[in-house]
């Protein structure tokens, strides 16, 4: 799973060195997550988007507008989202952002090590807690 | 309306290219975020400015610290020409007019304007021409003298080499607006030159999150001001130089700590 997860990432250009700017070590940060996350149904506006994060982090995750648009000024110079053109909405500019398959792939590493992680940790305390309770 | 303009204020905190390419867009943002309440509102603001000032850091600390320092330089010769024109124009207020001072007046004016604008070679090399007509690189040079424009001439060497690299704008000129009160208010004894040099050194210090030039610069100015004045205050038994050499010290501390700091940030 993880040598074919890291097959994809290579498949999909990315070099190593996004690495040291958008995650730390190999994780990405809760908000860079969320915010990426949150294009996986499709593109969004940066106000959407900022929604949406914090719906799926259960109000954990709030992206301020600074916030916001440094995550997406550098997921955008990794390529990990495109930019749509800009376009008036509600006498607001706004332009939508799309998560590539470069953004997809890694997200997809990054539930599959937090999912991982999680697994571990949850084995072990029913089994603790199994024997603590016998 | 109000919102709008608060926004467009929080929003020059960022450096015009982002600004350009994502303002209006950051700008909506704000205001769809800001539309919950006035608290959400500020916050949001507050962190458009603090997003901005992260931005400015960033790209300062791009440029690699070569570059900074020269920029800091090339600074420095700016606020040394600003306290040059503002001591010539005191003079010729209270020696009375006289002509050599006048035409001494207007080219520093004139190398000050060609080096905010941004023509900086020009000015440096103008510069380097005036110490030589008009201060203690003329004919009868002393060394005492020469060594408290040593930093001068050494920021306007740097200035020769490697200039600012930033476009030529002529707005820049209104700084001579404020170099003309300050000249002002320094003819009526109402502000002394380190004075002056001490509001800028607020700003360089104010700056100092993002930028460190503007801090660098001011400790070099801050050391040639205190090597010019040292004979004097120490006769005068002023303890005013001990507390300018521990500022000018520690800000030239503080500010290549914060060099490092960015340098590191930048590498790492």
């Amino acid at each position: 799973m993880q040598s074919n997860s890291s097959g994809n990432r290579r498949a999909a250009g990315l070099t190593i060195g996004w690495l040291s700017t958008y995650c730390v070590g190999v994780e990405l940060r809760p908000p860079s997550y969320f915010a990426l996350a949150a294009l996986i149904d499709g593109p969004l506006h940066g106000y959407a988007i900022a929604r949406r994060a914090r719906e799926l982090s259960g109000g954990q995750v709030r992206l301020s507008t600074g916030t916001l648009y440094a995550l997406l000024e550098r997921a955008l110079s990794e390529s990990l989202v495109i930019a749509g053109e800009p376009y008036v909405e509600g006498g607001r500019q706004r332009r939508d952002y799309t998560l590539t398959p470069a953004g997809r792939a890694l997200l997809a590493d990054e539930a599959a090590r937090l999912e991982h992680a999680a697994r571990a940790v949850s084995s072990r305390l029913s089994a603790t807690s199994k024997a603590v309770l016998t | 309306m109000i919102r709008e303009r608060i926004g467009q204020a929080a929003l020059r905190a960022y450096p015009p290219a982002v600004r350009q390419a994502r303002g209006l867009e950051m700008l909506g943002m704000l205001l769809d975020a800001g539309e919950q309440s006035n608290r959400a509102f500020v916050r949001e603001s507050g962190s458009l400015v603090l997003g901005g000032l992260r931005e400015r850091r960033a790209l300062a600390a791009r440029a690699g610290t070569r570059r900074l320092v020269a920029d800091a330089c090339c600074q420095a010769v700016i606020i040394f020409l600003m306290l040059w024109l503002i001591s010539a124009l005191n003079t010729q207020g209270s020696a009375g007019p006289s002509r050599q001072l006048l035409v001494q007046e207007v080219v520093l004016a004139a190398i000050l304007g060609c080096a905010l604008i941004g023509y900086e070679r020009i000015a440096a090399l103008s510069g380097l021409g005036a110490l030589i007509a008009y201060g203690p690189l003329g004919p009868h040079t002393q060394l005492l003298l020469l060594a408290r424009v040593l930093v001068p001439i050494a920021c306007l060497l740097v200035m020769v080499c490697a200039p600012q690299r930033r476009p030529r704008d002529p707005r820049q000129l209104l700084w001579l607006l404020p170099v003309c009160v300050l000249a002002a208010l320094h003819a009526h004894a109402q502000v002394s030159l380190p004075e002056v040099l001490a509001v800028m050194s607020v700003g360089g210090l104010l700056r100092l999150f993002h930028d460190p030039r503007l801090a660098i610069a001011c400790s070099l100015v801050w050391i040639t001001l205190l090597s010019t004045h040292a004979g004097r205050l120490a006769s005068a038994g002023l303890g005013l130089l001990d507390v300018a050499a521990v500022a000018a010290g520690l800000m030239l501390t503080i500010a290549a700590g914060r060099l490092w700091i960015m340098r590191r940030s930048a590498t790492g």
